[in-house]
């Protein structure tokens, strides 16, 4: 097995931030397969540095693709703003999960050519599964931010992440072909998703996104709350 | 091609039509033989909690819909616009396997208003026979609301509807829908409960003076027997309804009301992973005379019969029907 699933952490209880892994290249194999210690230090870096990745704990990204990956989601759900931050919650582990299983082949979607422009109202008329869209946008992206920055996605700081996924969205440009607000789309899907999932997926970790707007998450027996008056407080139940 | 022994019904689709006349037919006495595309499905072995809790495998990624990978239809939405594939599911979710779509229907159980029947007539004496151009293509169905409530009030039965009457025979009742057609008898269970923001929806609309009412609903405010026999338990408003199996048989679907029946009746025979690829006829054209179909090794299979039922779902029904040659394609120009 290449790498484990990181629902044997969440089974666990290891609730833990990104933050506290080891850096960028000195994460190894034997190190990813073990759980590592609770962290020692608080989930708090410099202002304005990516968070660390999980590097050896990937099935589909490639390490530069997972820096990238997360860096943009560190910007789209940060942390430290009433509730866990995107990246430590585990987006990019689901990403990840999702772009090497039957979503990122597209394994039930039509694939089959030819494929025409389409109006938007006609939905997914790409080539690419899901998988494929992040592989060719990342580096396509990666490519226009280092001839215009001479940086990578992954080392821009808070201000240049947030005005590259602004300008994704709303002034696109070309990736390959590809609009860029095509992958931003996909991207904050599958970071909303990653965000809320049973922790099964390898998001939500320890289902803490779920604690902090209330959801009962997958409790079969809510008769005794369809008339209650007060919020729900109680802890989440996960399939995982 | 592999040759089936004849069938005095052969059944495309085992969703909420086709396992009701399963039900019926074989009942009946006729042998009668369901071909379903997809797999087998029941509550216990395909719908336990808490893993059919699942937002994201069931809801995001709709593994209870028809696979388009192997099944894909086009769309367009004028008739300027290139039709392409639907490559994934958006609008409308097709269902796929034993029980269809009536699986993952959320419960939903409405009638339709007398009105409803008689579109052409109900319009042209409400608003004048001017009201109706020569391009508009409605039509009355040539039954009536009056003909069809036995057959309401059966199926209501036969799924244990949650509801409250608005028309009893004609006398309108407090906290049901006044404009509702007569009904010959109250729902056979009582609504489901509501939550805080229905009753203040509803505190808020009778205020304005309208009449707020309970939706009709067929997943359980209790535990229910139906005429059959079959035991369904009230619900435990988990939240997973449409898109979803129900863990607690509290939701009426094929697997939980007429499938049961049916499939203990030696005179129906249920055929998985059987793929109808068109209804045969006469030379001409008059009578079907049965399918061929792809079996779930592959192999290309007639299935004759006496009677044909095209039970696939709209889309599916169509698409048989003009690869077998039978009716006219609609043309949008013409209506």
């Amino acid at each position: 097995m290449a790498a484990p699933p990181s629902h044997c952490f969440n089974r666990r209880g290891f609730l833990v931030s990104t933050a506290a892994t080891p850096l960028a290249g000195l994460v190894g194999q034997a190190e990813a397969q073990t759980p590592p210690a609770a962290p020692a230090a608080p989930p708090a870096g410099p202002e304005h540095a990516p968070p660390a990745t999980e590097q050896g704990a990937r099935i589909f990204l490639n390490n530069p693709e997972s820096d990238m990956l997360t860096a943009l989601v560190d910007r789209l759900i940060p942390a430290g703003e009433g509730g866990p931050g995107g990246v430590e919650s585990g987006v990019v582990t689901f990403i990840d999960h999702q772009l090497s299983g039957t979503f990122g082949a597209a394994s039930n979607w039509y694939m089959r050519g030819p494929f025409a422009e389409g109006k938007p109202s006609q939905g997914w008329q790409y080539a690419l599964t899901p998988a494929a869209m992040y592989r060719h946008s990342l580096e396509a992206l990666n490519r226009v931010v280092r001839a215009e920055s001479g940086k990578g996605v992954a080392e821009l700081d808070e201000v240049q992440r947030d005005a590259l996924l602004t300008r994704m969205e709303k002034q696109p440009f070309d990736l390959n072909g590809l609009s860029s607000s095509v992958f931003f789309g996909l991207l904050l899907n599958n970071t909303i998703e990653g965000y809320f999932p049973d922790p099964l997926y390898g998001g939500n970790r320890g289902a803490a996104t779920w604690k902090q707007i209330g959801y009962p998450g997958a409790n079969p027996v809510r008769g005794d709350l369809v008339t209650d008056k007060t919020p729900y407080d109680g802890d989440p139940v996960s399939i995982g | 091609m592999k040759e089936m022994p004849k069938a005095d019904v052969v059944i495309v689709g085992m969703g909420w039509t086709g396992s009701i006349a399963a039900r019926e037919l074989a009942a009946e006495g006729l042998r009668v033989v369901g071909l379903e595309r997809g797999g087998f499905r029941d509550t216990a072995s395909d719908f336990p909690a808490p893993n059919v809790l699942d937002e994201l495998k069931y809801s995001l990624r709709g593994a209870l819909f028809q696979d388009l990978s192997r099944d894909a239809l086009t769309f367009r939405n004028n008739p300027n616009e290139a039709a392409l594939p639907m490559r994934r599911l958006g609008a409308f979710l097709l269902g796929d396997g034993l029980g269809g779509a009536g699986v993952h229907w959320n419960g939903q159980h409405f009638r339709f208003l007398p009105a409803d029947f008689q579109m052409l007539s109900h319009n042209k004496q409400r608003y004048g026979d001017g009201a109706i151009t020569d391009d508009m293509t409605i039509q009355d169905w040539g039954v009536t609301y009056e003909d069809m409530e036995p057959h309401y009030d059966r199926f209501e039965y036969l799924c244990g509807t949650s509801g409250k009457a608005g028309n009893l025979r004609g006398q309108i009742q407090e906290g049901g829908n006044p404009f509702e057609g007569a009904r010959a008898r109250e729902y056979p269970t009582p609504p489901m409960e509501m939550g805080l923001v229905q009753q203040r929806f509803m505190e808020g609309a009778r205020k304005l003076g309208l009449k707020p009412y309970p939706q009709p609903s067929s997943n359980l405010s209790q535990d229910y027997t139906n005429p059959d026999g079959a035991q369904m338990q009230a619900c435990t408003y988990c939240g997973h309804c449409e898109r979803f199996g129900c863990y607690n048989w509290s939701k009426a679907s094929p697997l939980t009301t007429v499938l049961p029946v049916a499939l203990r009746n030696p005179n129906f025979e249920l055929r998985l992973g059987s793929r109808v690829t068109r209804v045969e006829l006469t030379p001409d054209k008059k009578h079907a005379t049965g399918v061929v179909y792809v079996d779930a090794l592959g192999h290309e299979t007639r299935q004759p019969a006496d009677m044909v039922l095209l039970c696939a779902f709209q889309i599916h029904n169509v698409r048989l029907m003009l690869l077998s040659g039978i009716g006219t394609p609609y043309d949008p120009a013409t209506g």
